[in-house]
């Protein structure tokens, strides 16, 4: 919690990183830690807003490539079929080539 | 020459597995694997179906959902575009391959701009866009490399009926 309640006084506390720990930073009390913590509010609802918003977009272009995924297998499953009961057959998983009475 | 009515729903997951044997060069497979290309030909429309929506959903997430101007200039420019590589008389599997390279190209550009269009972003949503970026790169160019490669082997063309139309596919 940012706020501190000692008695009849509130302190306002940041939480600030240093390396691989975090640290409770004083800030001050009264009206000045008011509008640093209103500050702090708005920055975290911005950032919370933009997490949302990326986290919306993830999913909207997520959705799109498993869409072409399928459809691109579903290619890439037809064109094989179609090439190996035509009569050829993939070398190597490479080119693909007619098969002869050899192969 | 072969003619298909009143195919199934496709079972990709069986021609899959078919696949996977003739690939490890067992011929025994084949007449099993293109009896089910024979009765399945819903696998062709299926294709068509999920290649039309999914460009037009990659237009409008590109053009924006109201610029009418914009999605109709992206749309002509992906008629041109499959033109251009179809040729006047393109063979039907050729035609399928090269609407295969036009939506990779159309996905392709949206991920690129779609990355440059972003002002602010974390290293995370970097790696994110830029493995997307990477992903549609190779999509697009697998695409072409099968399209040259088809033209290159000349598999021929038969037709197929699909859902009541007349598809040229390949033929022995």
């Amino acid at each position: 919690m940012p706020w501190a309640q000692r008695g009849p006084h509130k302190y306002y506390y940041r939480s600030v990183r240093q390396g691989r720990h975090v640290t409770k930073a004083y800030v001050g009390t009264g009206p000045l830690a008011e509008l640093y913590a209103a500050e702090d509010a708005e920055r975290r609802a911005q950032h919370q807003a933009a997490a949302q918003a990326w986290r919306q977009e993830r999913a909207a272009l997520d959705g799109l490539d498993r869409q072409i995924d399928s459809w691109w297998d579903l290619g890439a499953v037809l064109l094989k079929a179609t090439l190996y009961t035509e009569g050829y057959y993939q070398h190597d998983r490479g080119e693909w080539r007619k098969r002869t009475s050899n192969d | 020459m072969t003619e298909v009515n009143g195919a199934s729903a496709p079972a990709t997951t069986e021609v899959k597995a078919l696949l996977q044997k003739a690939e490890k060069g067992d011929t025994t497979v084949l007449p099993t694997l293109r009896a089910y290309m024979d009765v399945t030909p819903g696998y062709w429309e299926k294709m068509g179906d999920m290649a039309h929506a999914t460009r037009i959903g990659l237009i409008h997430l590109a053009a924006g959902e109201k610029n009418l101007v914009l999605q109709e200039s992206i749309t002509r420019k992906c008629a041109a575009l499959t033109q251009e590589l179809a040729g006047p008389t393109p063979a039907p599997l050729e035609r399928l391959l090269v609407e295969r390279i036009v939506l990779c190209w159309l996905h392709l550009h949206y991920a690129e701009a779609l990355y440059i269009q972003i002002k602010d972003m974390s290293l995370r949503q970097a790696a994110f866009h830029q493995s997307r970026i990477s992903k549609a790169q190779a999509r697009y160019l697998a695409a072409i490399r099968t399209l040259a490669q088809v033209r290159r082997l000349g598999v021929p063309a038969v037709q197929i009926n699909v859902g009541g139309q007349q598809v040229n596919v390949a033929s022995s």
